[in-house]
């Protein structure tokens, strides 16, 4: 598998991380890794960003518990909130 | 049937696992995907999790025999050229055409089989950049093979949505398998009944994700082509009608075919390459009753 595709994988859980965590959790140099993620960030596969002085990478979450699965509970909620009220009335 | 995988399983499983033929499939349909310079490009980072990207992806998925099934209604008897109905051997009868494909592209222009067809584009060197043809002449000004790698498929979702109705494309075997995933996947309906002709060039290419590639001939296609010799495959009802139209407009014309070159270097291609595919099998592979840890098997071999 690419170092690029290894990289992905830690990003999946949509938690911003340092350029020297992703390094250390694929096993490259910093400076590698900053050089794949600049050129994945570039083609738009991930998100850099530099912040007082240190290099943060952090891609959207696809997967597991994400944005788009609380904004579905949040509306059954909502719904059954709705429900109630309805029912009440 | 919808696979639950999106633009993450595609860039994990295909782009960045060297897999990636940039045949354009994946973003022909897709407006978050684009290409540029020859590269693949994100608008951005996409949250769709049923994504058309992985779905019609031909190095993603690709069941053949269910496939053959779809398109053809048979498996193949042929178990190295797939299935078809006829081998033929073409000669240009008309120098004007260039090559014995153009002629047939530009007979089934003439007699209203197709209204457009997706070529490589020939101002482009070294790489192949889908243009849109509607006219005699630009199929003509577009002959011939090109070099390299490049998104044709997504040519032709620029030309469903240019409003183009019966769309002609010529291609390489990856094309051919993208389009047949694009044809008959009946979750995602993006007017793929526009694609009427699919024409592939047998192909011996060594690009970046062609070393996992086992198709030749151009399996899927309607007609393939073996442009040096002009050996052909007639595989789809479409195929030879447009083979007819050229020969009765006098382009072409058309002897039994001999089909053992193509058959042994597609045999020779498909033997090779799948034991590449077996190679990359991350973790267990399955065939038959049993399933295999490559990482074992590589080890034993090794030994």
């Amino acid at each position: 598998m690419a170092k690029e595709a290894l990289i992905l994988k830690v990003l999946l859980d949509g938690i911003p991380r340092t350029i020297p965590e992703i390094a250390a959790s694929t096993g490259m140099s910093d400076t590698y890794c900053l050089t794949l993620c600049g050129e994945m960030s570039g083609n738009g596969a991930i998100n850099l960003r530099k912040s007082a002085g240190t290099w943060i990478a952090w891609r959207v979450n696809v997967r597991g518990t994400h944005e788009h699965d609380l904004v579905k509970s949040r509306a059954g909620l909502v719904r059954e909130a709705r429900d109630t009220e309805e029912n009440d009335g | 049937m919808k696979t639950e995988k999106c633009l993450v399983d595609l860039q994990l499983e295909v782009i960045y696992n060297d897999k990636c033929i940039m045949c354009g499939s994946c973003g022909a349909f897709c407006q978050n995907i684009y290409y540029d310079g020859g590269k693949l490009n994100y608008k951005e980072q996409c949250s769709e999790t049923v994504g058309v990207c992985y779905n019609f992806c031909p190095r993603a998925e690709l069941n053949i025999p269910e496939l053959e099934l779809k398109i053809f209604g048979k498996k193949r008897e042929d178990q190295a050229l797939g299935v078809y109905d006829k081998a033929i051997k073409a000669t240009l009868k008309n120098a004007a055409m260039k090559d014995v494909t153009t002629a047939v592209l530009v007979a089934a222009l003439e007699s209203g089989l197709i209204d457009s067809a997706v070529l490589g584009n020939a101002k482009v060197e070294k790489a192949l950049e889908p243009v849109l043809c509607k006219s005699k002449d630009e199929i003509v000004g577009n002959a011939g093979e090109r070099k390299g790698l490049g998104p044709l498929v997504q040519g032709v979702g620029h030309a469903i949505k240019a409003k183009q109705e019966r769309i002609a494309i010529v291609g390489r075997p990856c094309h051919a398998q993208g389009l047949a995933k694009i044809r008959k996947n009946p979750d995602f309906l993006v007017n793929q009944d526009k694609i009427a002709l699919v024409v592939a060039h047998a192909c011996l290419a060594q690009g970046k994700g062609c070393t996992v590639c086992i198709d030749y001939s151009g399996e899927f296609a309607d007609l393939s082509v073996d442009v040096k010799t002009g050996e052909a495959l007639v595989r789809s009802e479409a195929g030879q009608k447009a083979i007819d139209a050229a020969v009765k407009k006098g382009y072409i014309e058309v002897g039994h075919g001999n089909v053992e070159a193509m058959q042994k270097a597609a045999a020779t291609k498909r033997v090779k390459n799948f034991a590449k595919v077996l190679a990359k099998g991350g973790d267990v592979v399955s065939a038959d009753y049993v399933k295999v840890d490559m990482g074992g098997m590589r080890f034993l071999s090794k030994e």
